[in-house]
């Protein structure tokens, strides 16, 4: 019976303030560290939205291609070529520029992400776009992202309405159909036309470059073979990549080149101090206030493994308790930022047990500490 | 039969001073030993090498059949779990009841299958029927001292070490103590090394002894 006594249990609710204080420096914690991971993966999934739409299993770009907004172009006389490799069935091309797009309703300006898209091969697997994509038929005609930031206008309403006229790059488009996709940290809004559309919109642009090419395999057709043929085989003035390692690129970039993975990792790092300083707290605490009665058990017979399991209970009874405030309140905040950005936060139960095992390794390892001075206790003091 | 206590020219410092110096002693089982003598002499010092609390530093002691020289820190632990130590502080753990406070002394002792009942009869021996389920600070002083006694003397201990277990304590609470270690004493045949100050302990003692200079004496 006596192993039975729930003394973590007991010992954490008889200081009821510490207790509340520790359960909210753990939930703080567990906050951000959610809503931190839920940011993250959200600029690296939506960086990379739109690329993986594409229906391609190998692309061609530029060696100086940096990302998405900060493309470099080569010409696609390069994409020619490489319908001379065996197993390349065919190709499509892309063409990437930004424009301001003027808000049907209020005429503001704001700045549109806009994709060119040729060819007869299909661009994008998703059927629905690639079926609206295909309806483009003259060159001012446009698809839209319905689900690009508010201040373009509410097109979705307009669009159901009759038909919406309005301007990009001060040349008059009609929205022919909308398609569902997001915004991004790095466009508030995207446009689909055809490549001829693309020219109209960007004329200053030489017809003969593009930005990105798909390149389309014949079924059962090899990818790493012919990757590695058609990097031998085309000039350096392109590289050839797998679809999966232009998304690995344009995340690698986000998450390397520009502050945002630092900026995630350190508050990754904050949140968590801030959990484990939490635990230390209550946890020291307890055994300071608690060192002459752990010494006299330790006289009766307990080893110091059964204070350090006691500790451990303690951290687990604390981050059990704690991790659900942060995992709702967090739900909270994705559910908000979703509304407010219209970029798709999105909670993966892996991402929840993730953060549970981390926050729990943390208040463990804050415990050991805490328990450290009971380990140097001189027994003859008890005396 | 070999004594639960068995001190051979034992010898202790610090490092100013010589306190133990080549200390004899022999507690037989079921014998209540009390050791008194004057503030700083070295009793509790005494009791911290048998209680296997401090390192020997001279000489040989043996307690409850094992010499404790140069023992591990596991078996230290097997030792002292056959020991009732009765502090001169109480130690009661603030968030658990005295009854659960009695229980912790028996954790993991399985053969000694204690139950809440068990540590009750215990705690209603010494006096404290009333208080079984109150928490610390709900108790007095002499009511937390006789809980620790209650703690010490339930794991039936085969040796009791005890530092001034009735210093805080009225008649009657100083009364239900010596009571108790006597009774565990004549009942289980275990050896009590009582050291203190309060002559009311000298009525259950099978020998009284003073120490000085070192060294014990019959008082």
């Amino acid at each position: 019976m006596s192993a039975l006594i729930p003394v973590a249990f007991l010992q954490l609710r008889k200081q009821p303030r510490r207790l509340l204080i520790a359960v909210a420096g753990i939930a703080m914690s567990s906050l951000g560290i959610l809503c931190q991971m839920g940011f993250e993966d959200s600029l690296f999934r939506s960086a990379t939205r739109l690329y993986q739409e594409f229906d391609a299993e190998l692309v061609v770009l530029s060696p100086q291609y940096q990302f998405m907004v900060l493309p470099a172009q080569f010409t696609q006389r390069r994409l020619y070529q490489a319908l001379a490799v065996p197993g390349v069935e065919s190709f499509s091309t892309l063409r990437l520029g930004i424009a301001p797009f003027k808000n049907p309703t209020t005429r503001i300006n704001r700045n549109v992400y806009v994709v060119g898209v040729s060819g007869s091969a299909d661009a994008f697997t998703n059927p629905e776009w690639e079926a609206q994509r295909r309806s483009l038929k003259a060159p001012d005609e446009v698809l839209f992202d319905a689900r690009s930031r508010p201040e373009f206008g509410d097109l979705v309403a307009l669009f159901r309405a009759g038909a919406v006229q309005t301007e990009i790059a001060d040349r008059r488009v009609s929205i022919r159909g909308l398609f569902e996709m997001g915004a991004s940290f790095s466009a508030d809004g995207t446009a689909i036309t055809t490549d001829e559309g693309f020219a109209r919109l960007f004329p200053q642009r030489n017809s003969q470059l593009v930005d990105l090419g798909l390149i389309h395999l014949r079924a059962n057709a090899d990818v790493r073979q012919i990757l590695a043929k058609l990097q031998a085989t085309l000039p350096r003035d392109v590289v050839v990549m797998t679809h999966d390692q232009l998304n690995e690129r344009e995340q690698t970039y986000w998450r390397g080149t520009t502050p945002a993975g630092f900026i995630f990792k350190t508050i990754l790092g904050i949140c968590l101090v801030v959990g484990c300083v939490s635990v230390y707290q209550i946890l020291s605490s307890d055994v300071a206030e608690n060192l002459a009665q752990y010494a006299t058990l330790k006289a009766l017979g307990y080893r110091d493994r059964y204070f350090l399991a006691l500790t451990f209970e303690k951290a687990w009874l604390l981050t059990s308790i704690a991790y659900p405030v942060g995992f709702v309140l967090s739900a909270i905040v994705y559910v908000g930022a979703t509304h407010l950005t219209l970029v798709p936060l999105v909670m993966t139960s892996a991402r929840v047990i993730g953060v549970y095992a981390i926050i729990l390794t943390a208040a463990c390892i804050a415990g050991a500490i805490a328990v450290n001075p009971l380990r140097r206790s001189d027994l003859s003091e008890l005396f | 039969m070999m004594p639960t206590i068995l001190a051979r020219d034992i010898g202790f410092s610090y490092e100013t001073s010589s306190v133990l110096r080549s200390l004899s002693l022999a507690v037989a089982p079921g014998e209540v030993a009390v050791v008194t003598g004057a503030s700083g002499v070295g009793k509790t010092t005494l009791l911290t090498l048998c209680g296997a609390l401090r390192s020997l530093q001279h000489g040989e002691l043996r307690v409850l059949g094992r010499d404790l020289k140069g023992l591990g820190i596991a078996q230290q632990c097997e030792i002292r779990s056959l020991i009732g130590f009765i502090f001169q502080s109480h130690n009661l753990i603030d968030a658990l009841t005295a009854r659960q406070n009695v229980m912790m002394s028996v954790l993991g002792h399985a053969q000694l299958e204690l139950s809440g009942r068990q540590a009750a009869d215990q705690l209603v021996t010494l006096g404290l029927a009333a208080k079984v389920d109150a928490f610390p600070e709900d108790l007095s002083g002499g009511e937390k001292q006789r809980v620790a006694v209650a703690r010490a003397l339930i794991r039936k201990p085969r040796l009791i070490l005890a530092d001034e277990p009735t210093a805080s304590l009225d008649d009657l609470s100083a009364g239900l103590v010596k009571e108790a270690i006597a009774t565990a004493a004549r009942t289980t045949s275990c050896a009590a090394l009582v050291v203190t100050h309060d002559p009311r302990l000298f009525e259950i003692a099978d020998r009284v002894l003073r120490l000085e200079n070192g060294n014990l004496s019959e008082a």
